[in-house]
């Protein structure tokens, strides 16, 4: 067995059961609070089911990012998310890691003794790419299908990184700027929908 | 960079006489293109070039467009075939295309920003293509654009090579 395999065996049934949403908001404020312990000029949000209101999560699905790094950096700045994710260690937060790369954590995390061992993930986006990525890891995935339609239908191509205007032969133009969820939404004509509203 | 010289307008989709696709020709003469049409899905205008040159750099000076793309081609070619320089640029975003303001925002596109493959190549044909799908109640399409060849050590070369 490897190290991700006995990990996983070792919270097997504590990964089956749901996190209720009581739970998830300590975890989130929590989380968040150490993250801006850091730097307080990161930005983090719980994204997923969680984000649109749901009573329960499977796991909790952080984004992260930072002034500093954008998709215009030079290098990956994988500090921005190690600093992170050894701050959460060193509190007993984060009490395994499954995989840390130069953007993506992987790990287990558990509130206090009282709770169950969680699944965490922490993603690190190039700051101009944040909103496109709240947008896509909010979902539901039925609503990213649909956007994504209204946004062709307009002449846009939309994906988790950005917002493109489709040129006259159908080549996808310059990333538009993106400095909040609104924006996108502004770009292909819909009227801004909160995520709790974006659940079909 | 030598600035690449215009000799006539090909084809345009609109213009509005008192702003007429001509205009373009002269680079610096800032008397704008518009077409006619308020609303209008896109404005393109095709101009000709003094010849075929290779193209390393696009200044453009915009007109209430929200989006421009250029493309290139050769006069040889049929109508069509044109190749993507510059993809779709953004020059207004909704909320400056609905209240008209920033309107001939100016933007420099050095060689990093053009499609290389394409950049390479000689081309004696220009396409520009203009949209603003955010604001249905304006004319638009550009106030000038100048386009550069490459520097000058890339026309010695040749003569260089040649003892």
């Amino acid at each position: 067995l490897n190290k991700q395999q006995v990990i996983g065996l070792k919270h097997f049934e504590d990964f089956e059961e749901r996190i209720p949403r009581e739970e998830m908001l300590q975890l989130q404020e929590f989380s968040l609070k150490q993250i801006e312990k850091v730097d307080s000029d990161y930005a983090a949000e719980v994204c997923g089911s969680f984000r649109r209101g749901a009573s329960n999560s499977g796991d909790i699905d952080i984004l992260l990012t930072h002034p500093s790094y954008t998709s215009d950096s030079k290098t990956k700045q994988p500090k921005l998310l190690h600093d992170v994710v050894r701050q959460l260690e060193s509190t007993g937060f984060v009490t395994d890691t499954l995989s840390l790369g130069d953007s993506k954590f992987m790990g287990v995390c558990r509130y206090n003794s009282e709770h169950l061992f969680r699944r965490i993930d922490i993603r690190l986006i190039p700051h101009d790419q944040y909103f496109c990525a709240l947008l896509y890891f909010t979902g539901s995935d039925m609503f990213n299908k649909n956007m994504r339609t209204v946004a062709l239908e307009q002449g846009f191509t939309l994906n988790e990184y950005c917002i493109r205007p489709v040129g006259s032969t159908g080549i996808p133009g310059e990333a538009l700027p993106v400095s909040s969820e609104e924006d996108v939404f502004d770009y292909v004509g819909m009227k801004f929908k909160k995520p709790s509203e974006r659940n079909e | 960079m030598p600035e690449i010289k215009f000799q006539h307008v090909v084809s345009f989709s609109s213009e509005d006489k008192n702003f007429a696709a001509e205009n373009l020709l002269k680079g610096d003469n800032f008397k704008k293109w518009k077409g006619l049409s308020i609303g209008s899905k896109q404005e393109t205008v095709t101009l000709q070039l003094d010849k075929a040159e290779r193209i390393h750099q696009v200044d453009i000076g915009n007109e209430s467009s929200a989006f421009i793309e250029v493309l290139v081609g050769r006069s040889s070619s049929k109508e069509d075939e044109f190749k993507v320089l510059l993809v779709a640029s953004s020059f207004m975003n909704p909320l400056e295309s609905r209240k008209g303001t920033n309107a001939n925002r100016v933007r420099i596109f050095s060689a990093e920003k053009l499609n290389k493959s394409v950049m390479d190549e000689k081309w004696d044909r220009l396409k520009v293509v203009c949209t603003q799908p955010f604001n249905r109640n304006v004319q638009y399409g550009l106030t000038f654009i100048r386009l550069h060849s490459p520097p000058s050590e890339g026309d010695k070369k040749p003569a260089s090579t040649s003892s």
